[in-house]
């Protein structure tokens, strides 16, 4: 193929802005990443605000059974409604966006922080050092994940951390597994070799060349895994280990309100529907962010 | 003993695969002087990128010495081979894959600046890249472009400017000039060689197109399937070429000249595996000379006066 | 627009291909004539986007659209005018009037069918023969390319380079095309087998009487295989001629360059004359001659139009405008 050599930068006069000037540009001009990044951005800022902007013992935990399962719109004071011990669902939405993203949010950032590690070790060096960590984390994963969450719980005691790290520990393998993936392709590149020509260590080498070149795998990891993390955290929820009742927490809210779909459906759309437009939100960031990150796609 | 730059002897570098060991490097000797170069030549698959990769110790030689200023290199510890390897740098064949996509020029040639902190500040690390850049011939408005948006002969001037980064003593040039188009690889030998004079770099030279290393050599080392088979001075090597494959290779050179009148010296086959190879002359099987010495045993490298070594059963 | 010859098997007038892409218009090439004559090779020597390739692509309707548009031009092949055929016509035209060899034989082949089922199913289509004949041609057609015939049950992977380029040779020549296009035949290959391979080109070429175009930027290989040269710069043939004429009175100053720029096997270590610069993005082509902004010999008017023919001989021009003057000499 004779090839049109585009974007040849002797043609083109630009380029005195710095890195992060260009990727922040790059960013900028996709317009979904955008709209992720808005998206995400208000969660979080309900997430922190949290405290603020309900109060917990008047309105996250206030029982009223007179109030119990009424519809969005019915009562002024109650704008989505209550559940069925009369509790205001937007201000346990509220509360509940702090705990799920914390949790989701945390467990996935344990479970790839420690999964890169292993990961990139294990591909990197290979041989020895590759076969011995990959048996390892066969066996945690032939431990089924719920299992090793429940006991992880049981041992440490229910409670939030305890949450996140069990969680964690269920997708430490899977998420080795996919960075050590990514490390072989990068590895067999000659820029690697020709680090270690020029003197590189092996850890410089690691964290300078072969890790920003998985960045795209580990950003949509993170973001696909977000979701797993918040739905894992109900179901522990729901046995009563992690996040305790009252408190309130979106995986938690839309499994309670199972027993009520027919007459009060809107009790699980609305944690439902928290849960999707995060996991969209996060989806659409993480690829904005990922293309911007590779200088190679740009537009 | 005469103080050479560089003194590889019995270099030997095989690797256990599941067929067998590969003999790449089988029983490789040679030196180099300061701000010389040595050609290495041969076909595919004949060893000379991995004698290249096993002299700056990027494999570990399986046997065998490169004492490079007295040091026994392959005895260094890896701490110590990392201090080394600022005296000896590497230029690499595929201007693509070896430079980090996501890396811009200016990052690309500050990596071994970065690795061995020669710098204390930005500015000064700055000024340096700068300084590197106009050595090598790349415009200063290039410094935060990216490799993918640059021809392969820009791109391989920043393959050079970062081996130049830390003043080194030797490069080992692997195909430098073969990914490029004849008018911009005219440009690349001809900085190479600017760049020599000026620092009294020692080159190793490996490629497969002898008229490139006829262009650029002191020495010319020919090798088949592992071993050094002819070497001898460039010009002596040209002028007078002794052994059969050496002969066969350069005749086997398409001439741009109508009137060239080159007898074609026929090769039977092709280059076999270098795996578990018997010991006789590798290139026999091919050869149109061969007689039974030459499948009984391996040929030593010979002495025929001028500097002219061949390892050929024949002479 | 060529002279025309009773024996030409090839004529390309006037071809104009872009590549429209979102970045803006490639010109891959511009208003390129070419005519090949029966029995005769003809070099087309360029570098790297020159528009070489796509020239040969042309010629076959392979050029991939999009992005590919041809914009004007004439192809006739062997009589047929290319581009008023159908698709269907055309299946029939590759393989069977012309066939192209490619860089890299490992692409070319597929490689869950044996080399011998590739050779006949090409005879199948084009010739209509059946099974049995088809794969007694195909050993023989080995055979021809000094392929061992009981290999031809084997898979392309247990063949080393040159064979397989030879097995695509084998497939190209299954059916004596008119024309066989080859581009960079030998670039993937070791240099001694590049001259077994071109050897047994060239015998082949000789005993079926082809037209070949050979697409390389290696002017040693033209200097051994072709009768015609063909110098290719930014989509245009900026000087063409007979071999000798090409190699031993060179006019153009980018042909002339390509020669300098060469390490001569036999002569001295000076430094060599590299051509200044790059050539131009094909999306940003220069208003006068291509090659100006490189030219030691540039002039005002250079820039200022495409440069026309200038005819030396019946068979030698070159496009460059300094040859107005009549006393200029390179």
């Amino acid at each position: 193929m004779s090839k049109k050599k585009k974007n040849q930068a002797q043609s083109t006069g630009r380029k005195n802005i710095s890195k992060g000037q260009d990727i922040r540009r790059r960013f900028m001009r996709n317009r979904n990443s955008v709209i992720g990044l808005v998206l995400t951005a208000i969660f979080v800022f309900v997430a922190l605000a949290a405290p603020i902007l309900v109060d917990y013992d008047t309105q996250v935990i206030q029982q009223s059974i007179p109030d119990r399962l009424l519809q969005p719109g019915e009562n002024p004071e109650h704008p989505l409604g209550t559940d069925e011990i009369g509790r205001d669902v937007m201000a346990r939405l509220i509360y509940a966006a702090k705990m799920s993203l914390s949790i989701g949010a945390m467990s996935v950032v344990i479970a790839i922080a420690i999964g890169v590690f292993i990961g990139s070790v294990a591909g990197y060096f290979g041989g020895k050092v590759d076969t011995v960590l990959m048996r390892l984390m066969e066996v945690l994963d032939g431990v089924p994940s719920f299992l090793m969450a429940l006991t992880i719980c049981a041992a440490l005691g229910a409670s939030v951390y305890t949450l996140m790290i069990a969680i964690a520990v269920g997708s430490i393998a899977a998420q080795s597994r996919m960075v050590r993936s990514a490390v072989l392709t990068v590895k067999n590149n000659e820029y690697v070799e020709a680090a270690k020509a020029m003197g590189a260590t092996d850890m410089q080498i690691i964290f300078y060349h072969i890790i920003p070149n998985c960045v795209g795998t580990i950003i949509v990891q993170f973001s696909v895994k977000i979701a797993g993390g918040i739905l894992s955290a109900s179901s522990l929820s729901f046995l009563g280990l992690g996040v305790q009742p009252p408190d309130p927490e979106w995986g938690a809210m839309l499994s309670g309100g199972r027993t009520y779909m027919l007459d009060n459906p809107t009790l699980t759309l609305f944690p439902g529907l928290c849960i999707m437009i995060v996991i969209l939100a996060l989806n659409m960031l993480g690829d904005g962010l990922r293309d911007s990150l590779d200088p190679r796609l740009k537009g | 003993m005469s103080e050479h730059l560089l003194e590889v002897n019995h270099l030997k570098k095989y690797f256990k695969t599941g067929k067998g060991t590969v003999q790449a490097v089988d029983d490789v000797s040679f030196t180099l002087d300061a701000g010389k170069t040595l050609g290495l030549v041969g076909e595919s698959g004949c060893g000379k990128s991995t004698t290249g990769r096993t002299v700056l110790r990027l494999l570990e030689p399986t046997d065998g010495q490169v004492i490079f200023e007295g040091k026994d290199i392959a005895k260094l510890s890896a701490r110590e081979m990392r201090h080394m390897r600022k005296d000896m740098q590497m230029i690499f064949q595929d201007p693509f894959s070896s430079l980090n996509p996501r890396k811009t020029v200016e990052e690309l040639i500050a990596e071994p600046l970065k690795w061995f902190k020669v710098h204390k500040t930005k500015a000064e690390t700055k000024a340096h890249v700068a300084k590197l850049m106009e050595t090598v011939g790349l415009a200063p408005r290039l410094a935060n472009v990216y490799p993918h948006e640059l021809d392969g002969g820009r791109r391989q001037r920043i393959g050079i400017a970062r081996a130049l980064a830390l003043d080194p003593k030797l490069i080992v040039c692997d195909e430098p000039v073969s990914a490029l188009d004849v008018s911009i690889q005219a440009q690349v030998l001809n900085l190479l060689k600017e760049l020599q004079r000026e620092y009294n770099i020692a080159y190793i030279f490996i490629t497969h197109d002898l008229s490139v290393v006829n262009h650029f050599s002191d020495d010319i080392a020919v090798m088949y399937l592992g071993q050094i088979v002819e070497k001898a001075p460039a010009k002596e090597l040209f002028t007078n070429p002794v052994h059969p494959y050496t002969k066969a290779l350069l005749s086997a050179i398409p001439i741009p000249d109508p009137d060239a009148q080159v007898e074609q010296i026929p090769l039977k086959g092709e280059i076999s595996s270098p795996i578990n190879m018997a010991r006789d002359c590798h290139f026999a099987a091919r050869c149109p000379y061969a007689t039974e010495a030459c499948h009984a045993s391996t040929p030593e490298l010979v002495n025929r006066g001028n500097e002219h070594f061949v390892a050929c059963h024949l002479f | 627009m060529d002279k025309h010859y009773d024996d030409e098997v090839l004529r390309v007038e006037d071809l104009t291909v872009y590549y429209e892409t979102d970045e803006g218009t490639a010109k891959a090439v511009n208003n390129l004539d070419l005519v090949v004559r029966k029995g005769k090779t003809v070099g087309l020597v360029g570098e790297t986007g020159s528009g070489k390739t796509t020239t040969a692509l042309s010629i076959l309707r392979l050029v991939p659209d999009p992005p590919g548009v041809i914009k004007s031009g004439k192809v006739i092949l062997d009589g047929m005018d290319i581009y008023s055929l159908t698709e269907g016509e055309m299946d029939m035209v590759r393989g069977y009037h012309a066939s192209m060899i490619f860089q890299d034989p490992m692409t070319a082949l597929n490689p869950v069918m044996t080399v011998g089922d590739q050779i006949a199913e090409t005879l199948r289509i084009h010739e209509g023969l059946d099974k049995k004949a088809s794969w007694e041609k195909a050993e023989e057609m080995l055979k021809v390319v000094g392929i061992p015939p009981e290999r031809a049950k084997e898979f392309p992977h247990q063949f080393s380079g040159g064979m397989k380029q030879r097995v695509v040779i084998a497939i190209a020549l299954a059916c004596s095309p008119k024309l066989m296009i080859a581009d960079e035949p030998t670039t993937a290959l070791d240099v001694t087998i590049q001259a077994q391979v071109l050897r047994e080109m060239k015998e082949l070429r000789d005993k079926y009487e082809m037209s070949m175009i050979m697409i390389t930027h290696d002017l040693g290989i033209i200097a051994q295989m072709c009768d015609e040269v063909a110098v290719i710069y930014a989509g245009r043939i900026i000087e063409f001629g007979e071999l000798r004429e090409i190699f031993k009175d060179t006019k153009h100053p980018y042909t002339q360059g390509l020669f300098d720029s060469l390490p001569k096997i036999n002569d001295g270590r000076d430094m060599l004359q590299p051509i200044p610069g790059l050539m131009p993005d094909p999306m940003e082509l220069p208003e006068g001659c291509a090659f100006a902004p490189r030219c030691k010999y540039a002039t005002e008017k250079c820039n200022q139009g495409i440069p026309p023919k200038h005819y030396f001989s019946d068979s030698h021009y070159v496009a460059c405008w300094r040859y107005d003057e009549p006393e200029f000499k390179l």
